[in-house]
């Protein structure tokens, strides 16, 4: 019997490599833009990666790379930035997947709603770290924010998984 | 047709895209406040100290961490030690509903109209 390679463990490793790999490379690459945009807003390029490992993967694959890509910035940017990150991550996660599962939103909405949820998980987080709520202040211009990049990111996912699919990642890879 | 069967973008969007950027407006205005005048400066969640924005000089906060400098009406943070300087391009903040963070350094300031506990400021020029 033929192997069929996209079915195959290597063939899993070498994809979710080539995911982490471009995630992290996103990170470094909005942490140079971001100096272009208005204090503290990303464009939220490496959450692209998550929604694509959550659409065309799976979802404990999505959350693995979550984490991988929160230890790298905590690696490389220190343990507030990486907590910061864990916690919008996982708020974005989390929500991607609800949507993805429970609703047949398109990559839009979907992708606007996760940088919503993953700027409410830092500004919650900054919340508990500064011990005092005026963090919330910057609400309006995030969310604004967050709309914008939403768009952004949404787009640029469509054009990923017109490409993904040539690949024929399904859920049942293993 | 991909596997999901998703769209880009759906007529069905529109309307929470809508709500969305209607509350982002609506916060925006009810977040721009009037002038207050006084600056707070929280450390760890506590209050550490308050100035008044007629001042003009330089504070140093967080163990000399951080040099805020207020001028011109308005207060920014000048130098801190914080490796992302989030709070340094935050820029100078001057009405109320403003505040800027800095999270390495659990620093809070805000805007206030609130003077008691206002103490004179350090003019280091």
């Amino acid at each position: 019997m033929k192997l069929n390679p996209y079915k195959t463990l290597s063939f899993y490793t070498a994809v979710m490599g080539v995911m982490l790999g471009a995630a992290v490379m996103l990170t470094i690459l909005e942490s140079q833009l971001s100096s272009f945009l208005p204090a503290g807003i990303r464009l939220g390029l490496s959450n692209v990666v998550i929604m694509t490992a959550v659409t065309a993967v799976n979802i404990p694959s999505a959350f693995i790379l979550t984490a991988l890509k929160s230890l790298f910035v905590l690696l490389t940017r220190g343990v507030t930035a990486g907590a910061m990150s864990l916690c919008g991550g996982i708020f974005a996660f989390t929500v991607t997947i609800l949507i993805f599962r429970l609703t047949g939103s398109s990559y839009i909405l979907m992708s606007v709603l996760a940088a919503i949820a993953h700027i409410t998980g830092q500004l919650l987080l900054a919340c508990v770290i500064t011990k005092s709520i005026y963090t919330l202040y910057y609400i309006p211009v995030y969310l604004g924010a967050s709309a914008a990049t939403g768009i952004c990111t949404g787009l640029v996912l469509n054009a990923v998984l017109k490409h993904i699919k040539i690949l024929h990642i399904n859920s049942d890879i293993r | 047709m991909r596997s999901d069967g998703r769209k880009l973008i759906k007529k069905t969007d529109l309307l929470p895209l809508l709500i969305i950027v209607s509350v982002t407006f609506l916060l925006l205005f009810a977040f721009s406040g009037e002038k207050p005048g006084y600056a707070e400066i929280y450390h760890n969640g506590e209050l550490i100290r308050t100035c008044s924005l007629d001042d003009n000089g330089d504070i140093y906060v967080c163990g000399g961490n951080v040099r805020l400098t207020v001028s011109d009406g308005g207060i920014f943070v000048s130098e801190s030690s914080c490796p992302d300087k989030t709070c340094v391009r935050t820029g100078r903040i001057h009405t109320g509903y403003q505040s800027i963070v800095c999270l390495p350094n659990k620093l809070l300031v805000k805007i206030s109209d609130d003077n008691t506990n206002s103490n004179d400021i350090d003019v280091i020029m």
